[in-house]
């Protein structure tokens, strides 16, 4: 039988592994783009190329995770369906103030797994614009040509990778706000692996129900 | 200056400017808004949370006679 839990420890750790690379990514690329002190380019670089392979490795081990373990349906959880897309008004509503509930039909929020998903698709972009930085030739020759060259085709891809890391900050900031403010004790979960006493009543709920996989 | 360096300052401007409106709205303003509407639906409505427009639909309390 499949491990019952909200978040097994696993996704957890793959989780708690990657807030610490797109910290440390989102800092020391910040520092590429703006050395705000003087001396820390090396380091920063270093810093910067170590936490790439660590995030890429966590990456592909969370995707082997996803479909060749115990926890091979949770995918599922990312599935955004018709009902889905008919529940993300009510969603909004309820951001926008306007409502005081919505109706919870799966274990994600439709903007959730909109969120989720972008930020996987996001990271293999970062990976090949950054990647794309390094083995220019290898990697870029393919596409050079309406770039006017690959130096040109590698500053352009420099320029998409600064874009894609502003997108990843201000989904997370957005993300870590909601994290904490609607659903705390999920947080300390996820973050702390503090377990409410609660949380295996409702996901057995969950289950029952259809709104989540495991 | 050539439209790469124009896309570097534009994500440059974009890029901050978003965030730190998205830092004000979420971090600052939205956390304002629920401090207040959590405060307000439990002392007055006697419920655990509601959102600001029920609040502001809000007439004041049933007279009984």
């Amino acid at each position: 039988m499949a491990e019952l839990e909200y978040a097994p420890i696993p996704r957890r750790f793959f989780h708690f592994a990657h807030l610490i690379c797109i910290v440390g990514l989102t800092i020391s690329g910040l520092y590429i783009r703006f050395p705000f002190y003087q001396g820390g380019m090396t380091f920063m670089k270093w810093a910067h190329y170590v936490l790439m392979y660590v995030v890429g490795v966590n990456l592909i081990l969370r995707i082997i995770y996803c479909f060749f373990t115990v926890d091979k349906s949770a995918y599922k959880d990312l599935a955004i369906g018709l009902k889905d897309i008919k529940n993300t008004p009510a969603v909004l509503m309820y951001y926008g103030y306007i409502k005081d509930d919505y109706p919870h039909i799966a274990k994600y929020a439709s903007m959730q797994k909109m969120t989720y998903d972008l930020f996987w698709v996001l990271l293999f972009i970062q990976g090949f614009t950054g990647f794309s930085l390094m083995w220019r030739e290898q990697l870029l020759s393919w596409c050079a040509g309406p770039f006017g060259g690959v130096a040109i085709a590698a500053a352009w891809m420099r320029v998409f990778h600064y874009i894609g890391m502003w997108i990843f900050v201000i989904f997370t900031t957005i993300h870590a706000h909601l994290s904490i403010q609607e659903g705390y004790p999920i947080m300390k979960h996820w973050i702390f692996w503090v377990t409410p006493p609660w949380l295996k009543g409702e996901w057995e709920e969950m289950l029952k129900k259809g709104e989540a996989h495991h | 200056m050539n439209l790469l360096e124009k896309v570097n300052i534009w994500a440059d401007i974009l890029g901050f400017g978003f965030w730190i409106v998205v830092i004000a709205v979420f971090w600052i303003g939205d956390f304002a808004v629920r401090i207040i509407t959590k405060r307000f639906s439990k002392k007055v409505l006697g419920k655990e949370d509601v959102k600001a427009w029920s609040i502001f639909k809000y007439k004041g309390p049933v007279e009984h006679h």
